[in-house]
């Protein structure tokens, strides 16, 4: 330490002298393997960041999906007419006679506004999308928890069951429970996308589980007398976290697209509720006679923003979860 | 604790695992892992325990604990049977039996803060620091500090600092310390319920030659200032030698030697343990060059199918026939010191 150059850095390293005395043998030999040389550790939230950052196309995938929830909670506020609100209008099946807020899509058949489908459809859609993935990925986690941690007779028992959910087939048994159900309401669609849904959570989060089980963390637990709950919710549970995100965000894309499909089949939701899929159905007969902006419109807003939620949920996974960008 | 100063004792002691394979995952057969196994630990003694890969040492020790299921035998902690005790019954015997793993890197949940993990046993047994009115200020009673965050926080600081630690790393994740350092935080998570007995399953071996040194003497430390004994597993001949009172030899999932530290490494009874102790380095050259070293045929056969008779016998350099019909029983040779062989003696 005579050399002041020294001297300095070992003042700009070190950012606090440990003030305990090394009044043992144990304590004085520690400077030897405290490594901390003054280089800060970045947080797991700061590696996170800088690992996304590098995904340009996730980037502007979040710009876009932040954009369809502004609208998605403002639409109401800013739509020129609610569906109710408006009767057989003389400039309907019209693209913009005149330029006014209303007219700014054009209209449909009724002369209702296509801006008033787009704003206000973006509500439905990310509310089923996003409700519908929580539901699903809560059950997932559930079944996956306890048949990945338990194992033996339970995992057999669960995974069977998952395999059957696996295996329905999606849509038609859709169509069928909205039917039976009476659709319409969003609400329904959400519960039966969600009890449909779950299957490849809970195998995605059961196969972490079987991994994470055999970790010395878990015995550890288990030998100061931490409880299986404790240990499945507490201990496993936050270190599988990052799938969970990373399949949340793309099973919304994915619920988004199957709610506007059965809406397209007019199983799901039914006006006055508006979404995207009751403007494509409505659209479908008069595109061939050229009238492009009923579906235009509602189609660019699912194309976008289910492209942008898949995007998201690519960089999600780059970013944080090690594992499936190796097996790549 | 019984009369005769017995923690702990085993019977007969078995853990086999099965292996699962076809269809409906039928068994069809099991790893002896443990197969069999005698084992007294006195109360306030180290008794090392020690074997090469895969002899079940590990294992031992967490059925000891209850961390794996025990197939046969029986687990006598202080007078009382807790091989059959479900989770509640256990709870307050894990209490007194605590364990230091062996991966400093695994053994600590990456997600939680130093504070979260030594206290965590702490929020389980609030009423594990009820004797210790040391700690409390203004009248606070031990009990009453482990119900609440902020006299648990006062506890982990302590702890901290009884390791080795700054008591301001409280706030840090483990992936923000060396390995050394982890192997503190999960001493000072072990010591946190002032347990008994600490089954410590290799707890130098992953670390640096010098940082070794570092972690054993702290363990000695706390032995001392806790009156801890300890159940010492490792496969580092001079570590356990080092560190242990007794010391007991493990081949293939059975204990075949138990002496005195200084008596087994003088003079060891059993063939398998000759030979260990044949394969340890001397420090002088000479004495070095004129060792015999006992080679052993073969590798160590599968725990699937264990030999008939003594599990040492195929690669034994004594082995007559009865080795392979009669396993030898585990019985004093000379005072104190046990060994499971036909023939004990020197080689």
């Amino acid at each position: 330490m005579q050399d002041p150059e020294l001297m300095e850095t070992a003042v700009l390293s070190d950012q606090e002298p440990t003030p305990i005395a090394p009044s043992d043998s144990s304590r004085m030999l520690m400077g030897a393997e405290d490594d901390q040389l003054g280089i800060r550790q970045l947080s797991q939230m700061q590696l996170f960041w800088i690992r996304f950052r590098r995904h340009k196309v996730a980037l502007v995938g979040a710009v876009i999906l932040a954009f369809f929830v502004v609208l998605a909670i403002i639409g109401p506020y800013i739509s020129p007419e609610t569906y109710e609100g408006s009767g057989w209008n003389p400039v309907a099946l019209n693209w913009a006679p005149q330029w006014s807020w209303h007219y700014l899509m054009g209209t449909d058949a009724n002369g209702h506004s296509i801006l008033m489908y787009v704003l206000l459809g973006a509500r439905t859609s990310l509310e089923v999308g996003v409700l519908s993935a929580f539901v699903a990925t809560l059950i997932g986690i559930l079944v996956g928890a306890v048949s990945g941690y338990f194992g033996g007779w339970v995992d057999a028992v669960w995974m069977r069951i998952t395999d059957v959910f696996l295996t329905l087939p999606f849509l038609p048994l859709v169509i069928l429970v909205s039917a039976y159900l009476g659709g319409g309401n969003a609400y329904i669609i959400v519960a039966i996308f969600g009890f449909l849904g779950w299957s490849s959570v809970a195998r995605l989060i059961r196969s972490y589980y079987l991994t994470l089980r055999e970790q010395e963390f878990v015995d550890a637990a288990r030998a100061v007398g931490v409880s299986h709950s404790r240990i499945m919710f507490r201990h496993i549970l936050p270190n599988a976290l990052s799938p969970v995100i990373v399949s949340f965000t793309l099973a919304v894309a994915g619920f988004i697209v199957g709610e506007a499909a059965i809406d397209f089949l007019t199983v799901g939701i039914r006006p006055p509720s508006v979404s995207w899929g009751i403007a494509l159905a409505g659209a479908q007969n008069n595109l061939i006679l050229g009238n492009w902006w009923w579906a235009f419109f509602p189609g660019v807003c699912l194309l976008l923003v289910v492209l942008a939620i898949n995007f998201l949920g690519d960089g999600l996974r780059d970013a944080l979860d090690v594992r499936a960008k190796t097996s790549e | 604790m019984t009369e005769d100063g017995t923690l702990l004792r085993t019977e007969e002691l078995k853990v086999h695992f099965p292996i699962r394979g076809g269809f409906f995952g039928r068994v069809l057969g099991y790893v002896h892992a443990v197969d069999g196994v005698d084992l007294e630990v006195k109360s306030g003694e180290t008794l090392g325990l020690v074997g090469e890969s895969g002899c079940g040492k590990t294992t031992l020790g967490r059925a000891l604990l209850r961390l794996v299921p025990v197939r046969s035998g029986r687990i006598i902690v202080g007078g009382r049977d807790i091989t059959k005790l479900g989770p509640r019954q256990m709870r307050p015997v894990r209490r007194e039996m605590q364990m230091i793993f062996q991966d400093p890197f695994g053994s600590l949940d990456p997600r939680m803060t130093v504070d979260k993990i030594i206290s965590e046993p702490l929020e389980n047994f609030p009423g594990a620091i009820a004797g210790r009115d040391d700690l409390g200020k203004d009248g606070d009673s031990g009990r009453r500090l482990g119900r609440s965050a902020r006299g648990r926080r006062a506890i982990v600081q302590e702890l901290l600092q009884t390791v080795g630690l700054s008591p301001e790393h409280i706030n840090r994740y483990p992936h923000e310390f060396s390995g050394g350092q982890r192997q503190r935080i999960g001493i000072a998570r072990a010591l946190a319920l002032r347990p008994n007995l600490v089954v410590a399953d290799e707890p130098v071996s992953a670390l640096d030659v010098s940082i070794q040194a570092q972690i054993l003497n702290l363990m000695e430390e706390l032995q001392q200032k806790f009156q801890l004994t300890y159940l010492f597993i490792a496969h580092n001949l001079s570590v356990v030698r080092h560190i242990s009172d007794r010391v007991a030899v493990m081949y293939l999932g059975r204990i075949v030697e138990i002496a005195d530290s200084e008596d087994l490494y003088r003079n060891p009874l059993h063939p398998y343990t000759q030979a260990l102790m044949s394969a340890i380095p001397a420090p002088d050259p000479k004495t070095e060059r004129q060792k015999r070293r006992i080679i052993l045929q073969g590798d160590v056969p599968s725990p699937v199918n264990p030999p008939s008779g003594c599990p040492f016998h195929p690669r034994c350099f004594k082995a007559r026939d009865i080795c392979s019909q009669v396993t030898p029983p585990l019985e004093a040779k000379e005072p104190g010191h046990l060994a499971a062989c036909h023939f004990p003696g020197p080689p």
